[in-house]
């Protein structure tokens, strides 16, 4: 293809186009029967044609926008023979590039040529946009269009990515640590202690006894208070039925993007696609996007030699810092084309109505929900005492706490994975915090703090559990120094944020956020001057703490430590998991794991606050088996 | 058409009028006996740290009595009877509310709760207007809640049912006696699933709320003196504690009184005939559900058999009046006229059979209260303890166990002369045995319950011959006072605290 073979000043063939499918048929790139049944899915699903077909794997991209530029008498561009000439980018104008799927390409004779892989709305658009200038434009494949986007604006999608937030909210972004203000409170707290402990030594020991005895009641009495909705309150799970799902017209589903931010994982990337292979929606409405680091060629090969269908994309993000994950949700973001959005793990399996199941939430939440987090739980809890208890932990958290912080109409922060967005909303707050190693949490929050509501849907997603003690240390000091972070960027400005969330949303976030850190940090403490106490019968305990404070000490400890044993016990029943329950008598020793990696996370805050602990997966015997299954459900 | 919350009125109504009846009829509560004197020594006795953590123990309207005895005495004692009479109407209103959602009619319905309440043992604990009508509402909870659960059979409902049973142990003493009769019931409503897959996970789930429950009494008995399990012992003596009676035995000469108490109890079982009948006889109906009907009204009688084989002496309108509330489930699940009327002829029967046993019986607070009821000249409660109220009011310090000892504490209306078990000064005396204070007040070892009392226990001739350098001085209706002679041993270490002023 040459500039010089652009039809000046054409448009569409004006003549009657042949058919799609007798152009296809008569070039041998699809038998007949695929033709008829993607012609029955394009109906069904209210899609072009030749969406349908590349979607269902019958035609490559390629091809289809090779016989799309023959079928409408336009040239077709191969950019990568023919890239674009990067003087006629505007970077201002790459979200309509997106949405428009076009772009610039050359300019010939005075008259820009856009590539596009859309070419009537896109003639439709330019003729409002420039009346009198009749366009000129060229067929290209989404493939060759996404590799432009990604080539031109590589430092522009990086920048953004990485900057927006901090730029346009800086309170709402963590690449700040600690602020001024808040370096000035902690110095004036821990100088108002010293100087408690040099002139009236006990006194200061009693009073912070007493604040952290009462911290450690009230987030059990909160945690009791939650888990116990969750699990015996009618009502407290925002649920759709089988009903709602069937009456949803699959031609009115709107396009769905779902991400899948990976790094040095390829061993689980057919667990993925055939878990989205699944997924009950229009498959020609999906937009999956593959976000893979540029440099990590492993999984860039095995994506690639996986042969994934036209659906599937693979958006390569430039190494830059910080290398976090919600770095790369936000490159991705840009490109996104759906009108709702979901984040996955590369190793999950969501259940397969889940799209449609967010969907149906979406239309029947009040307008400002616009994210839901759907439940998430493990393929691999038997696979040893660990596994267990990360799913104990998990159920408690997204099957008894979330619904119940969603009932009561508190803050809810995200979990990792099956976030669902409206994606307007997610540009419009910048995305995720780059800064953030648990952006999620810090997301769900700051959609609070900004009015808007996050609510729980009743679709599991089922990921692999840390069946490696060293991994899940490292995992879950990454999740802890997150909610430090977002403890801190959250506690800015207290007052406004108290205001915007209310009391009782306030207090939720203490609780649940900083209390959880909190737990963590102080639990071991406890535990040592208890036992201390205990084995040595020593009577120095009793000056720092005299009866008035001993006793309501041990209470706490002993009641608060049954009741979040109890806790632990009921969180798999909801899910019919009895055999789980008589395992949470164990989950003390879970805590001591919880509290090694909290100190770990407090260090690393200070030290290297933006370091993101990489969580190895697909290291589980289950993972294996989900692999080979996968791969054989990907050849039969 | 009469409304819920008319029905509640009316019910709330009656539970005053009839509260009101009572006391008019010269009614005196041991069980507000009991929290005036808890909330006094709240009040006044040294150690209020440990008293305050131990009114936490399983009688929330201590807590309640204590923070108003704060505010002012006579509060104290107005605060239950307000609160019970609130309950009471709640529980009408319920029950009337729950037979009408099942199709009963507003005439029937409101003729099953008349019968229901003019039934002794409902009349029993809404005319004395103290924690039983508390306690009724709890176990109507429970009944209510397994019912449920036999009907779902879901994990959601095994573990709200934990819950309330935890609740209900927290509440009530009467928990202890009826606990065995509940666990079948718990076992045969379970989630089949649950049961077969994670016995020992179902046992954590249903048992670690009353094991917390019962960890937290141990904690608290540890907390005030000292004995992880004299919370415990007390939690079982409870009732025992709260009315002492006569002493009855299992076959022995009041076999025949206990045999008919029983029966009186067990009459109202009858009122169940027409559901257990119905599901025996219909196809496709839930035997499980009837099974669990029966067995909850069954429970108070099992409670109260239980709790007089291990030797508790306590009386049987202290259990039986909680097996009214099932019989309100009961009577809901009768869907068809006549098995309505069938029921309600039952219930007619069991209230004429409940009357003539409350008619012939000679248990001692059963006589007062009927007495009351029929406005027939009753004995003044409790006449010893108010003459000795009356003597140690200007006295030295005295030692005095609250065992039997509340009623005088409530005459006195204040402890600050006294030495009761909260003060770590009465545990000192009875471990050291050598005691130091000036006056020992202690009741005939012979009175019901006395051998339980801790000066008796622990100087078992106290009664009898006093200690060596002390003098008998005081001498009336059941109890002694015995003063350590100021020549005597140990008179140097004597402890007469000057009296603490009164917060």
């Amino acid at each position: 293809m040459s500039a010089a073979s652009i039809p000046a000043g054409g448009s569409a063939n004006e003549a009657v186009p042949r058919l799609l499918g007798t152009e296809l048929l008569e070039a041998g790139l699809v038998e007949r029967s695929e033709l008829d049944e993607a012609l029955a899915y394009a109906r069904r699903w209210r899609v072009p044609l030749g969406r349908a077909l590349v979607a269902l794997g019958f035609l490559r991209p390629i091809d289809l926008y090779r016989i799309l530029a023959r079928q409408l008498g336009l040239p077709f561009l191969d950019l990568r023979r023919f890239p674009v000439d990067p003087d006629l980018l505007d970077p201002n104008e790459l979200d309509a590039y997106v949405a428009w799927q076009a772009v610039p390409w050359r300019r010939i004779r005075g008259r820009t040529v856009w590539a596009t892989t859309e070419p009537q709305a896109l003639l439709a658009r330019l003729a409002l946009r420039h009346p009198t200038t009749p366009a000129v434009v060229a067929v290209t494949s989404t493939f060759d269009l996404l590799a432009t986007f990604q080539r031109c604006f590589a430092s522009e999608l990086t920048r953004s990515a990485i900057e927006d937030l901090a730029a346009h909210d800086p309170d709402c972004s963590a690449r700040t640590v600690f602020t001024s203000a808040q370096l000035v409170a902690g110095w004036a707290v821990v100088s108002a202690v010293l100087l408690g402990l040099a002139v009236a030594p006990l006194q200061t020991i009693l009073f912070l006894n007493g604040i952290l005895l009462a911290a450690f009641l009230a987030s059990v009495a909160f945690k009791a208070f939650l888990a116990t909705a969750g699990a015996v309150l009618p009502g407290v799970d925002t649920t759709v039925d089988r009903g709602e799902l069937d009456a949803l017209r699959e031609e009115e589903l709107p396009t769905y993007s779902v991400l899948v931010p990976m790094y040095k994982e390829p061993e689980v990337l057919p667990i993925l696609a055939a878990a989205l292979r699944k997924l009950d929606y229009p498959l020609a409405k999906l937009d999956v996007k593959l976000v893979l680091e540029a440099d990590d060629h492993e999984t860039i090969a095995a994506a690639k030699a996986l042969g994934l269908e036209g659906i599937f994309e693979i958006v390569l993000v430039p190494p830059s810092h910080p290398r976090t994950k919600p770095k790369a949700c936000n490159y991705a973001l840009r490109l996104a084309r759906g009108e709702y959005l979901v984040i996955y793990d590369a190793e999950d399996k969501p259940e397969p109505d889940q799209l449609k199941k967010a969907v149906v939430s979406f239309r029947k939440s009040p307008s400002n929900t616009v994210c839901l987090q759907a439940r998430l739980n493990f393929y691999n809890d038997k696979e040893n005492w660990l596994t267990r208890m990360f799913t104990l932990d998990y159920s408690l958290w997204f099957d008894l706490m979330l619904p119940s912080l969603d009932r009561f109409g508190m803050p809810i922060p995200l979990g990792g994975t099956s976030n669902h967005f409206k994606t307007s909303v997610l540009r419009e707050l910048h995305g995720w915090d780059p800064f953030n190693v648990t952006e999620d949490a810090d997301l769900g929050i700051r959609l609070a703090q900004k009015g808007y509501r996050v609510g729980v849907i009743d679709s599991t997603t089922f990921e692999e559990a840390n069946c490696h003690i060293g991994n899940w240390i490292r995992q879950r000091s990454r999740w802890l120094k997150g909610y430090m972070q977002t403890w801190l960027v959250h506690m800015r400005k207290p007052v406004r944020f108290a205001k915007i969330v209310g009391p009782k949303g306030f207090l939720a976030f203490h609780l649940f956020v900083g209390g959880t850190v909190a737990a963590a940090l102080i639990n071991p403490l406890l535990w040592v001057t208890f036992l201390t106490w205990i084995t040595t019968g020593s009577t120095s305990f009793e000056t720092i703490f005299p009866p008035w404070l001993m006793y309501p000490s041990i209470l706490a400890l002993i009641l608060g430590n049954t009741i979040l044993i109890y806790l632990s016990a009921i969180a798999p029943v909801k899910r019919e998991r009895f055999d789980l329950t008589v395992w949470a008598l164990t989950v003390p020793l879970y805590w001591i794991l919880m509290s090694i990696a909290g100190w770990k996370a407090v260090i690393q805050l200070v030290r290297c606050p933006f370091h993101w602990e990489k969580t190895r997966h697909g290291i589980s015997k289950t993972t294996a088996a989900e692999i080979a299954a996968a791969k054989f459900g990907a050849t039969a | 058409m009469i409304r819920s919350s008319a029905a509640a009125a009316l019910g709330a109504l009656f539970t005053a009028a009839s509260g009101s009846w009572l006391v008019a009829g010269g009614w005196v509560d041991p069980q507000l006996v009991a929290l005036r004197a808890t909330a006094v020594m709240a009040r006044d006795v040294p150690g209020f740290v440990q008293e305050g953590l131990a009114l936490v123990e399983p009688k929330p309207w201590l807590q309640m009595g204590a923070l108003l005895e704060m505010l002012g005495g006579p509060t104290t004692l107005a605060a239950l009877p307000v609160l019970a009479v609130g309950v009471g109407g709640v529980l009408l209103g319920k029950g009337y509310e729950r037979l009408r959602s099942t199709g009963w009619n507003a005439g029937s319905a409101i003729g099953a709760i008349a019968l229901l309440v003019v039934h002794p043992f409902t009349l029993w604990a809404l005319s004395r207007t103290g924690p039983d009508i508390l306690a009724l509402a709890a176990f109507a909870v429970v009944t209510a809640s397994i019912r449920q659960l036999a009907e779902e059979r879901t994990a959601r409902r095994a573990i709200s049912l934990s819950l309330v049973i935890a609740c209900w142990s927290w509440i009530d003493p009467r928990f202890v006696y009826c606990a065995p009769a509940l666990l079948p019931l718990v076992l045969g409503s379970v989630p089949a699933k649950m049961l077969r897959e994670a016995p020992s996970g179902l046992l954590l789930v249903l048992g670690v709320p009353v094991g917390g429950m019962l960890a937290l009494s141990s904690w608290l008995g540890w907390a005030s003196t000292g004995d992880w399990a004299a919370a415990l012992e007390a939690l079982g003596s409870e009732v025992c504690d709260l009315v002492p009676a006569e002493a009855g035995s299992w076959l022995g000469p009041d076999g025949e009184r206990f045999l008919g108490a029983i029966g009186a109890g067990s009459a109202l079982l009858l009122v169940s005939a027409p559901v257990l009948g119905s599901c025996l006889f219909r196809p496709g109906a839930s035997l499980r559900l009837a099974g669990v009907l029966v067995g909850s009204c069954a429970i108070p009688v099992a409670g109260f058999a239980t709790a007089r084989a291990l030797g508790c002496s306590g009386h049987p309108l202290q259990f039986l009046f909680l097996a009214v509330a099932p019989v309100v489930s009961v009577l809901a699940e009768c869907r068809t006229g006549a098995r309505r009327a069938i029921a309600l002829g039952l219930l007619f029967v069991a209230v004429a059979g409940a009357w003539v046993w409350v008619a012939r019986s000679d248990e001692g607070e059963i006589v007062r209260w009927r007495t009351a009821l029929l406005h027939r000249p009753l004995p003044e409660p409790h006449p010893g303890e108010r003459a000795l109220a009356a003597f140690l009011a200007d006295g030295p310090a005295t030692l005095l166990d609250d065992r039997l000892g509340m009623p005088v504490v409530a005459a006195l209306g204040r402890a600050d002369r006294l030495v009761l078990p909260p003060d770590p000064l009465f545990l000192e005396q009875l471990i050291a045995r050598r005691p130091t204070v000036r006056q020992i007040a202690v009741p005939d070892p012979r009175r019901p319950g006395a051998e339980r009392d801790r000066s008796n226990r622990t100087f078992p001739d106290l009664w009898e011959r006093g200690r060596p350098g002390w003098q008998l001085v005081y001498d009336q209706l059941g109890w002694r006072v015995w003063r350590r002679r100021e020549d005597g041993p140990s008179a140097a270490a004597s402890i007469d605290p000057a009296p603490r002023a009164s917060r």
